[in-house]
């Protein structure tokens, strides 16, 4: 489906991927954790293929839903991938209560998800990805399911939790100010070619909070962006 | 949630206490008692009085206590091994599909064909013991799980399993972590049906097993040989009392185990 792409990421970026829909930015996400192997070409991350990269817990991926195990507790989620294929990398220190947390889920670790509303099941998911402490991040519109306002929220906290570990993310959204807070640089696909029909860089200063979606700078870059996916989708 | 679930449950116990809730079920227990009772009155040689199948109960119920563990042994042994073997199948037909290819035409043909007509030659190849009962009942419960259990073990999250893949997790740890849990009230769904029809393969075998002095359906053929129709109704009771305590037994396990390690505690209850 997807047709003469490329695209790099530098380590430590946040990369944001949004186009509309049928564009094959989740493909391309998927390909990226393995989930999807390539016909043509290859996918490397961190200089290794995604196959190693794997097989050697690298890759913390969040999906669209919370895809929390209901019969595990918060903090049991969150231990997963702890708890599978253990013979690798065992000496990543971890700290799924300080992380759980921090992302306010302090007095909910004992509860079981469906106690949950979809916006705390979604921090939990989060937690899950950075608790094993990959050096990669796929995010498949992960705040996808949740109300606005607790969405506008739930991109503060990752920003944060991110900015304390610098890990590499791509990040698939439909949201463009999500886009625009969260990223580097957007890459804006295409549902007619089916590959990047621009990249645009975010030269807003970090750390970044919630105040900068205030700015001139931010709706200027959050304009410029709007304007491209509608061109993409006139074309279309 | 948990105050909404607690909410919903003292409905339900309201609801218990309203006449409506259990009038029905009464009048028509009653109703059916009472027609009994009648057409037992006119024609005692086709249905035995009520009193008579209690007289029965009350005077021997050491007989009918012997027969019925015995019966409940070869319909609980059956069933375990029934559904053990059906479930390990299950899971190897999930991750080797050329066993499923080689097996599910098998298995369907045993669904269909009647294993009542194949119990008597059973009986003949096994002897008069145990054994051709444990066999009848576990063949009666095997297709009924099996294809619950693969139903099961394919029900999962696909984005829970998408989080296991890129953790490389192992088949087997999806297995214990992801497939088991979720399948859990698939099984027990098909738990609920394989413990009536484990009682029906024992009375069965018991049946074509004539001459075996043991168990409720051995009771109810010599009974109803000798006209002893209270006798005959006594050990129908005492079985439907046994399907009952199976069944019961298997919705409370549901309840513990799901409540603990299952998708959801409500499932199915």
């Amino acid at each position: 489906m997807l047709d003469d792409l490329s695209l790099s990421v530098r380590r430590g970026e946040f990369v944001t991927l949004i186009g509309p829909s049928g564009c094959g930015k989740t493909t391309l996400l998927r390909l990226a954790a393995g989930l999807l192997t390539p016909d043509c070409g290859d996918v490397s991350l961190l200089g290794t293929s995604v196959a190693e990269a794997t097989a050697d817990k690298r890759i913390g991926f969040v999906p669209q839903s919370p895809a929390l195990l209901p019969w595990r507790t918060v903090l049991d989620n969150v231990m997963l991938p702890l708890q599978v294929n253990r013979s690798v990398r065992p000496e990543v220190e971890s700290d799924p209560v300080g992380l759980l947390t921090a992302l306010g889920l302090g007095d909910a670790l004992d509860r079981k998800p469906r106690e949950l509303s979809g916006g705390m099941q979604q921090r939990v998911a989060i937690a899950r990805a950075f608790v094993f402490d990959p050096p990669v991040l796929l995010m498949d519109e992960p705040f996808a399911a949740v109300d606005e306002l607790t969405r506008e929220t739930l991109r503060h906290e990752l920003l944060s939790v991110w900015q304390a570990s610098q890990k590499t993310v791509l990040f698939v959204t439909h949201s463009v100010a999500e886009a625009v807070y969260l990223s580097d640089r957007v890459v804006v696909m295409s549902a007619v070619t089916h590959g990047v029909q621009r990249v645009l860089d975010i030269p807003l200063t970090r750390p970044r909070d919630d105040l900068v979606e205030t700015t001139g700078d931010f709706l200027d870059l959050e304009r410029a962006l709007r304007l491209e996916l509608r061109a993409g989708s006139r074309a279309a | 949630m948990d105050a909404e679930s607690s909410a919903s449950r003292a409905r339900q116990v309201a609801a218990g206490l309203r006449v409506g809730y259990w009038l029905p079920p009464a009048l028509a227990v009653a109703a059916l008692v009472l027609a009994w009772q009648v057409y037992a009155a006119r024609h005692p040689y086709v249905l035995p009085r009520l009193s008579k199948i209690g007289s029965q109960l009350q005077a021997r119920p050491e007989l009918f206590a012997r027969n019925a563990l015995t019966t409940l042994e070869e319909a609980l042994v059956g069933a375990a091994c029934g559904m053990g073997a059906a479930f390990i199948l299950a899971v190897l037909m999930f991750y080797v599909r050329v066993i499923e290819r080689a097996i599910m035409p098998l298995a369907v043909v045993l669904n269909v064909t009647p294993l009542v007509a194949v119990a008597p030659a059973l009986v003949v190849a096994f002897g008069f013991g145990m054994t051709p009962k444990y066999v009848i009942a576990s063949l009666l419960v095997f297709f009924p799980f099996l294809v619950n259990a693969l139903a099961g073990l394919r029900a999962v999250d696909p984005r829970a399993l998408d989080v296991l893949t890129t953790l490389h997790a192992s088949r087997a740890e999806v297995l214990w972590r992801l497939r088991l849990p979720s399948s859990l009230p698939y099984l027990f769904a098909a738990g609920r049906i394989c413990m009536p029809l484990s009682l029906i393969g024992a009375v069965v075998a018991e049946f074509v097993a004539a001459g075996d002095a043991k168990g409720l359906g051995t009771l109810v053929v010599t009974a109803s040989s000798l006209g002893d129709l209270g006798k005959v109704y006594a050990a129908v009771v005492v079985l439907a009392l046994l399907g009952v305590a199976m069944f019961g037994f298997v919705v409370v396990l549901q309840r513990v185990v799901l409540g603990r390690f299952g998708p959801d505690d409500s499932a199915g209850a």
